[in-house]
């Protein structure tokens, strides 16, 4: 083999086309072979979120068995030392005459709110609250949307206005 | 088809492929068969039966490894090619190692057809070219690009490519004597 003929011959493409079953085969070979990766793809995706939701899940677990901290509950500064919730209003109302200042305010409003919201009696609730507001600084006379009723919301502005009027 | 939209395009075949899109790999694998084909053929000097067991652990390795496919390096062809040609390196130097027996392990295998030899010789002597050569052959021969083709691609001259290709041959022409 000397010539560049021969040469060209033998360095030249051959002719011999692949069978197209073996194309076909490798194809599917190859494809079948690429199929695992999505599948180990899905499975770590499930994986994942089997841990985020094992996670939570743990969260919520351990949140819920801790002891909640006791609660001690500070007496409210707005209300009196005694629970008035469970006495009649006819009692809270002696308390607050037994009481002073701003605690007597404060007993007169709830025996009011009693009469007015239990048992109805308008007179009673007048009475109280009429004692509750002579009891109470200026500031009081405020009204308090979420507390007060039609009747003390129409003496509060009453007083309002009496203390406007005093005070020209 | 630009480099750039090459790149960019088996970038996102390979991206669909590990992504498990058969679609995808059906369609690089049927734009990549032919060339694969030929090339493997090629190197082995002809010889069907080889180059169809060569061809079919090319595509395993491929698949594979098509993790580390990077489109900026090289085409899809262009490294499927040179998987093949690792591959098939390593079987030749195997088969320089251990000669061919027959079934009763006594006689080696003589085969009376000179198409066949001379197949064999022609897989042996570009197995043995250094990877410059054969590139530069596989250029001219297989892919039946012209010198100033080939100069351009590389950012060489023409007669630097000329001058490669009479090296190449004689480097082939000596390993085809040799064998």
């Amino acid at each position: 083999m000397n010539t560049p003929d021969e040469l060209d011959a033998l360095l030249a493409p051959p002719q011999v086309p692949a069978d197209s079953q073996l194309r076909q085969r490798l194809r599917d070979e190859t494809a079948r072979r690429l199929r695992p990766r999505r599948t180990l793809q899905v499975a770590i995706i499930a994986a994942a979120l089997g841990g985020c939701y094992a996670a939570g899940a743990g969260t919520v677990w351990a949140l819920r068995s801790t002891p909640a901290p006791a609660v001690v509950e500070a007496p409210r500064n707005d209300m009196p030392a005694w629970r008035e919730l469970e006495q009649s209003p006819q009692q809270i109302e002696l308390a607050a005459e037994q009481s002073d200042g701003i605690d007597s305010a404060k007993l007169y409003l709830a025996a009011a709110r009693k009469f007015a919201r239990e048992r109805g009696d308008w007179t009673a609730a007048l009475r109280c609250y009429r004692n509750a507001l002579d009891m109470s600084p200026e500031a009081e006379t405020m009204v308090d949307p979420d507390n007060d009723d039609w009747l003390m919301t129409a003496l509060k502005l009453s007083r309002r206005e009496e203390i406007a009027n005093e005070n020209d | 088809m630009r480099d750039a939209e090459r790149v960019w395009r088996e970038r996102g075949l390979r991206a669909a492929v590990l992504a498990g899109d058969a679609l995808a790999w059906q369609t690089w694998y049927d734009e990549a068969f032919a060339a694969l084909d030929a090339y493997v053929v090629w190197r082995c000097g002809g010889l069907r039966d080889r180059a169809d067991d060569a061809l079919q652990e090319t595509w395993l390795a491929a698949v594979r490894n098509l993790r580390r496919f990077d489109p900026e390096q090289a085409s899809f062809v262009s490294w499927l090619r040179g998987i093949a040609a690792n591959l098939l390196r390593n079987q030749l130097r195997a088969t320089r190692r251990k000669p061919t027996l027959s079934l009763n392990g006594e006689l080696p295998v003589v085969d009376a057809s000179a198409q066949r030899e001379r197949g064999e010789r022609v897989a042996l002597a570009l197995a043995a070219l250094p990877d410059h050569y054969e590139s530069v052959l596989r250029d001219k021969y297989l892919d039946g690009r012209s010198v100033a083709d080939i100069a351009l691609e590389r950012g060489g001259s023409e007669k630097a490519v000329e001058s490669l290709l009479t090296r190449a041959r004689a480097a082939f022409r000596e390993a085809y004597g040799d064998e």
